[in-house]
């Protein structure tokens, strides 16, 4: 009898266990509305589920993010026209000629963003930036893009590879040759300098090695958005709001359309110009 | 001076170092330029420093466009348009920079009377720069404008040879970077915190805050955050039926320029003639038509952002945050240093308050009994120049950071950047 069996489409498909553990945010599917049509129906219905502290909805993230983006721009209009004309030193340079590469790079229209997005785009491609050290046999894992505060294992990494740093081999000579750590600063044991010594010290203030601080310097530049500052924590007070028209306390909060303001006088300016409430 | 076509501009042979160095101090609104010389001991002062405005500018009423240095010239800045070559740090449209920088190097009024090839370039970069643009950066210095060296670095760290601003602090000898320092650059495009160590940034640990570019001269930074409160408190109008006087203290009216009398705007408590936000009115005092804005509760919410940036929405903690988040990523021995030696440049931190506030909420975060000295360099503009100046004094240290053309040519601008970001010995 031939041998037949099933193969597996997905690979990683282990034995699910058919159930899992959900965080208990205290929803109590009696309260919640049956079919949320209106604003403040799906407001509800979205504090009961998800943030008691009233995480935003992804509509108004969206809002926050295009409130920033027109904060953020400096209006600066790449219209304007620069005009060339022949500077003394092109003049007395002669006329020369401009390199491809050069050429390419002062007609390229890319802004900020596109580079931003390439620069993800290759760190998703590659294991890790180009690599610096070249001593490292293993691939890098690949670089994370989430800040780095918002990792739950980066101070256990930082800790475990800054003091395991394999250092006589990785440590030709000193880059950019700052004298050693200066004779003058408390050395807390009497340990010799060599970059072997990897002991933990027992004082906590105690500085760490030459190994570890030549492992630090030399860690290759975080990217761009790794090096953002992470979210405030989850225990930090809400966001405070504040009155969308006049800047004081936003202690009100629109039924329709969820926008603050901090009185009577406030209301009917939001009511007339601001209030989103037919969008 | 005639060369042939084709032929490298510069007249130095490899391994020779010009006598002048330029340091650029590129920043997203204006340019810190002067010249260092590691030939004689002069030492540089923050008068050696020219700011150069970093845009184009062009006015719609005289029908000129401004380039850099020119727009010093205007007389007439109502509607102007810019445009900032430089994106969020890093410039990211060189046709504007080239027109910039050559103007700013040239020999007319205002320019520095600069020739690339006889000179060192010291150039400032933020951190975290996407490779493609550190790339066009190298490309451009070296085969466009013809430097003979050249050396890129990121801005924050050159100001580890900077003058200290802590009284207690010893000031060492000119060639010598301070030890540790913890350097919280509040700029135009961003507030980036890098903790140096003898003047090497520590790039695991350097962080950055997406608010920036607050150069109000109304603004001040609230010392806390009741006091933040009783700020609000004190500027709100008050209710319909709870009408309150506004603190004239607080809220100033801030006459708008006009450039035919007023050249630069000024500011003066609020009368209460004033209505409304923004009235055009007859002055009393000299019968003169003027502009006047009421400014009130945005003199200081608007700093706050640095401090609270989830006032408007950003998910990103405050500045005080995001300092103790770099200082956490460094092993637990080196976070007492940099805490005692925090040091505020960029164009924010001339915001009245902010240091004092700064230093009271890393106060109230971090444990008792470690210090925290929080300081504002003597001239928080011109800070990194001048530590880049007086770095640049030190014959030793232009070698060992200045890349020739002649090894660019030669080994490549992926050797280049990896000798940049402090990779290989010489």
């Amino acid at each position: 009898m031939p041998h037949i069996e099933e193969l597996p489409l997905t690979a990683g498909k282990a034995a699910a266990p058919g159930w899992s553990y959900v965080p208990d945010t205290g929803y109590d599917p009696s309260k919640a509305p049956l079919n949320p049509t209106t604003a403040r129906s799906k407001r509800k219905y979205a504090a009961l589920v998800g943030g008691d502290r009233g995480d935003l909805s992804l509509r108004q993230q969206g809002q926050a993010q295009k409130l920033i983006a027109e904060l953020d721009d400096d209006r600066s209009r790449r219209k304007i026209e620069v005009p060339t004309r022949k500077s003394a030193a092109e003049e007395k340079r002669g006329a020369r000629h401009q390199t491809s590469n050069v050429a390419r790079i002062l007609k390229s229209e890319k802004t900020f963003v596109h580079y931003l997005d390439d620069e993800e785009a290759l760190l998703d491609k590659q294991p890790a930036r180009p690599s610096y050290n070249d001593e490292t046999p293993k691939p890098a894992p690949r670089a994370s893009k989430t800040p780095l505060a918002r990792r739950k294992s980066t101070a256990l990494n930082i800790e475990s590879s800054a003091s395991s740093s394999p250092a006589p081999a990785a440590l030709p000579q000193t880059p950019m040759g700052p004298p050693p750590l200066p004779h003058h600063l408390p050395q807390p044991t009497s340990k010799p300098q060599s970059s072997t010594s990897t002991a933990q010290d027992p004082s906590p203030y105690a500085l760490p090695s030459d190994a570890e601080l030549e492992a630090l310097l030399s860690a290759p530049p975080l990217s761009y958005s790794a090096a953002q500052s992470a979210p405030p924590p989850r225990t930090d007070p809400p966001p405070r709001r504040f009155c969308d028209v006049c800047g004081y306390w936003g202690r009100i909060k629109c039924l329709s359309c969820g926008g603050r303001y901090c009185g009577l006088g406030c209301k009917e300016a939001h009511l007339q110009d601001k209030c989103l409430r037919w969008k | 001076m005639a060369k042939p076509k084709n032929v490298p501009a510069s007249t130095l042979s490899t391994g020779d170092l010009a006598s002048r160095t330029l340091i650029l101090d590129n920043g997203a609104h204006t340019i810190k330029a002067g010249f260092s010389s590691h030939l004689t001991s002069y030492q540089p002062t923050p008068s050696d420093c020219t700011i150069i405005p970093n845009c184009i500018a062009r006015s719609t009423r005289d029908k000129r466009t401004y380039i850099g240095p020119e727009l010093t010239t205007c007389l007439d800045y109502g509607e102007l348009a810019y445009r900032r070559p430089v994106e969020k740090g890093y410039v990211v449209n060189w046709e504007g920079e080239k027109a910039i920088w050559e103007r700013s190097f040239s020999n007319d009024e205002g320019g520095l009377g600069c020739d690339p090839a006889e000179t060192n370039l010291i150039l400032t970069e933020q951190p975290n720069a996407p490779v493609a643009l550190q790339r066009w950066t190298d490309e451009m210095v070296f085969e466009e404008f013809g430097f003979g060296a050249y050396h890129r670095t990121i801005g924050a760290s050159l100001n580890a040879w900077a003058p200290s601003p802590f009284p207690s602090t010893t000031d060492s000898a000119s060639g010598l970077p301070v030890e540790c320092l913890l350097v919280v650059d509040a700029g135009y495009s961003h507030t980036t915190i890098t903790p140096l160590y003898h003047g090497r940034p520590l790039h695991n640990a350097i962080r950055r805050l997406d608010v920036g570019e607050i150069k109000e001269d109304v603004c001040y930074v609230s010392p806390s955050l009741t006091a933040f409160a009783a700020d609000l408190e004190r500027t709100w109008k008050g209710g319909r039926y709870d009408a309150r006087e506004l603190d004239t203290t607080v809220v100033v009216d801030y006459v708008l320029p006009d450039y035919e009398h007023i050249k630069r705007g000024y500011h003066r408590p609020h009368d209460a003639k004033v209505k409304g936000g923004r009235v055009l009115r007859v002055d009393e005092e000299t019968g003169r038509r003027e502009h006047v804005v009421t400014v009130g509760n945005e003199r200081f919410t608007v700093p706050e952002l640095l401090f609270t940036p989830s006032d408007i929405g950003m998910s990103q903690t405050g500045l005080c945050g995001v300092i103790l988040q770099s200082i956490h990523s460094l092993p637990e021995g080196l976070r007492q240093v940099f805490l005692a030696n925090v040091i505020v440049v960029g164009g924010s931190g001339l915001l009245p308050g902010f240091v004092e506030r700064l230093d009271a909420e890393l106060r109230g975060a971090v444990d008792e009994d470690l210090v925290v000295r929080v300081a504002r360099a003597q001239d928080p503009l011109k800070n990194s120049w001048l530590g880049s100046a007086r770095m640049a004094q030190d014959e030793g240290n232009l070698r060992q950071r200045m890349v020739m053309r002649g090894e660019w040519m030669e080994h490549g601008e992926g050797w280049v950047r990896r000798r940049f970001a402090g990779k290989m010995g010489r």
